[in-house]
């Protein structure tokens, strides 16, 4: 993962050109936001590591309600993370949609201690948001805030709560 | 401690672990070697080397062990027939206590406390004999010379471990990338059949590249191997100790073969089942005296611990003359305990594998030698961790022996792919003994167990399709493939969907986030960049097992009839 950061910010400046003139708020933070079903989520931008269009997939061995499989990743292994669970989220079922198969990306985040892991979303962009949203959220993981007038989940996977649910423990047949 | 200081402190201390693994080594010369003074000298400069190191690190109480055991060695300067092999005992005794007092300044230095204080005292008590005859002469620290290092390792550079390691990394992410690319040319060749001349070119690049990548890859490997001489020596103490807190037994411990090479990380994690088989082997194994004179045996046990390396693997014993494993005692015991045995019972599993089963101990009482808590479960389970296997083979009394077998190499390994359903998998090669496709009927079945009829004999059948990658709508495949693998002691078949290609994989740790699974050995990545598990059967086989419970006995008539 040595190199990651210049992968990512050169997928950051990608990013910035396909979107309109960047408006400078002094007290904007940017976040990335996204899609799991029908559900928008949203996380600070400093949290996304990369955003990956195609990638080869392996399912696990035995179907785990937390994970859904693990992406290579230049070599590297990569988890991804099944959102049904992790986000607690009912229409985030639909990802299995073959209607929002379009657009579809893996979005890479890094736990606290660094380890990578990734979310299969679509609709990924960056946008901002006013500093003051996002106060007295640091122990909070899954916390509902308005973005551009849309009702916008802000995840937290530094929190606490997230650590919990991303220790997963030994799993028998 | 200043910090200048600080920084000499680690490089001190590793200097001071090979003086004491020198003088250690010296010391058992000592009955074989006629130049008992040389012999002498040597130590007595390393022990120096270590006093003078202590005081400069502010180690003192190490600095007091090492200073008093110098003193008593100079007493035997000049009448080293005194050095009898009591007396060489306590030194090593001494040196071991130097060892540990070191290791704690050590834990001190990172901010840990230290595991299990010890204190002086029980040094005193050690080196009686030697502190007796040392009252002749005094003064004798003064005339060795305080520069010279019992080691001087002369062209040889201390790299840290993760540097290798990561270059190691790098070296297999090439080999990865490479394997990458030449699936990706295959796959376009027919586009280039006219560019005859560039076609040549590239085979000949590639053929380079990739005899680089792996001379590079070997020497890599080679500066992470290291002899099993550190690890033997850890367990030479580990039976000191033990002796001298049981008076009621003597035991010979030898060991063969110090020199074989082992994956650093290997060595590292062999060392504390080896300490549970080690002392296992003294506590249940060896009798006492009494009882082994009773029996007609030499009064003294015998351990042997050895290494060996093989084609691909190295092979670890630990070798006894004790009273050996009674299976029928170990059913009894089980059984009082609670545990189902029925299996051990019929004979088609040996019943000295009942050792393994968590929560079994054959300790009458738990002593504080063997039993600490670690079973022999999980001995098995870390040898598993580390791509191995241990055999038991065992007479009663005459004695047992433990056999780890070890890969060499953690790393890359020649490997099956295979399909199961949807889901590819790798395995190790050197683990299918046969791989046969036969028609669905040649499976049968008998309470409720699949079987299949290979080389004369029935072999249970574990049908892996109905256990990992299970898909909703599962085909119904027209032939079945099956890979003979030898389980333990017997054949086993596993049905699988079909067998892809023999290739050399990089084993890659499952990334720590994953779920872990127990057969589970680790990850690679395919020619195409497809990612996949490699599995392990006998881990694989023993959780199916662990899961259904032991198959019950074979019904041979059953089976005979239904073939006709």
């Amino acid at each position: 993962m040595q190199r990651i950061d210049e992968l990512f910010a050169s997928q950051e400046s990608k990013v910035t050109k396909s979107e309109e003139v960047e408006k400078v708020i002094s007290d904007a933070v940017f976040l990335i936001s996204f899609y799991v079903g029908k559900t928008r989520f949203a996380t600070p931008i400093d949290r996304v590591k990369e955003i990956v269009e195609e990638a080869a997939v392996t399912a696990l061995p035995v179907a785990n309600e937390v994970y859904s499989g693990v992406l290579n990743l230049r070599g590297n292994l990569i988890p991804i993370l099944s959102a049904v669970r992790l986000l607690r989220s009912d229409s985030a079922t639909s990802t299995t949609d073959n209607s929002s198969k379009k657009g579809k990306r893996f979005v890479v985040f890094e736990t606290k201690d660094k380890e990578p892991f990734a979310i299969e979303a679509t609709q990924v962009h960056k946008v901002e948001c006013p500093e003051s949203e996002l106060r007295g959220l640091s122990e909070v993981f899954n916390e509902v805030i308005r973005i551009e007038e849309t009702p916008t989940h802000l995840l937290n996977f530094f929190s606490p709560e997230a650590v919990k649910i991303l220790a997963a423990g030994e799993v028998s047949l | 401690m200043d910090d200048g200081l600080k920084l000499l402190f680690p490089e001190f201390l590793q200097e001071a672990y090979d003086i004491l693994a020198n003088v250690q080594a010296t010391l058992k010369q000592f009955a074989v070697v006629a130049e008992k003074d040389q012999l002498l000298e040597s130590i007595f400069r390393g022990v120096h080397t270590i006093k003078g190191g202590c005081g400069m690190f502010e180690l003192h109480e190490v600095k007091e062990v090492a200073h008093k055991l110098e003193n008593d060695l100079g007493g035997f300067r000049g009448k080293v027939e005194g050095l009898t092999p009591d007396v060489i005992v306590t030194v090593q005794k001494t040196i071991d206590k130097i060892e540990d007092l070191l290791k704690e300044g050590e834990a001190k230095f990172h901010g840990q406390s230290p595991s299990q204080p010890k204190s002086v005292s029980v040094l005193t008590q050690a080196v009686p004999a030697a502190q007796i005859t040392a009252k002749e002469s005094l003064s004798s620290t003064t005339t060795a010379p305080s520069s010279v290092s019992a080691t001087a390792p002369v062209d040889v550079l201390r790299v840290p471990l993760p540097h290798v390691t990561n270059a190691l990394n790098n070296i297999w992410e090439v080999f990865l990338i490479r394997n990458q690319l030449e699936y990706l040319f295959e796959q376009e060749k027919s586009y280039l059949k006219s560019r005859i001349e560039f076609l040549q070119s590239w085979e000949l690049l590639d053929s380079a590249l990739k005899r680089n990548i792996s001379e590079l890859e070997s020497t890599l490997m080679a500066m992470r191997m290291s002899s099993v001489k550190s690890l033997f020596s850890r367990m030479e103490k580990v039976v000191r100790s033990y002796l001298d807190s049981t008076p009621e037994k003597n035991i010979v411990f030898e060991t063969a073969g110090e020199t074989t090479e082992l994956d650093k990380k290997v060595i590292d994690m062999l060392g504390e089942p080896l300490i549970h088989l080690v002392r296992n082997a003294m506590d249940h194994g060896i009798e006492t005296k009494e009882n082994r004179i009773a029996a007609g045996k030499a009064g003294d046990g015998r351990i042997i611990l050895s290494a060996e390396a093989m084609a691909d693997r190295v092979l670890v014993r630990i070798k006894d003359d004790g009273k050996g494993i009674d299976g029928a005692k170990l059913i009894e015991k089980a059984e009082a305990k609670g545990l189902d045995v029925s299996a051990f019972k019929t004979g088609s599993v040996s019943p000295v594998d009942i050792i393994f089963m968590p929560g079994f101990s054959t300790a009458e009482k738990v002593t504080d030698v063997s039993g600490r808590g670690v079973g022999m479960d999980a001995v098995r389970d870390s040898i598993g961790e580390l791509g191995g296997r241990i055999e038991i083979d065992t007479i009663v009394g005459q004695g047992s022996t433990f056999s780890i077998y070890l890969p060499l190499s953690l790393s890359v390994i020649p490997a099956t792919v295979f399909r199961v359903n949807s889901g590819v998998y790798g395995a190790n090669v050197g683990t299918v003994i046969e791989v046969c496709r036969i028609m669905p009927k040649e499976l049968q079945m008998s309470n409720g167990n699949l079987y299949y009829f290979f080389r004369g004999k029935y072999i249970l059948c574990f049908d892996l399709t109905t256990v990992i990658s299970k898909d909703k709508y599962m085909l119904e495949e027209p032939d079945v493939s099956l890979f003979v693998v030898k389980y333990k002691r017997e054949l086993v078949a596993l049905r699988i969907s079909d067998v892809n290609e023999n290739t050399e994989v990089v084993v890659k740790p499952v990334p720590s986030l994953l779920p872990r699974y127990s057969f589970v050995q680790g990850m690679s990545i395919l020619p195409t960049g497809k990612a996949i598990f490699i599995l392990s059967f006998d881990a694989l086989i023993d959780a199916i097992s662990a899961k259904r419970g032991r198959p019950k006995e074979l019904n041979k008539r059953e089976l005979e009839n239904a073939a006709h």
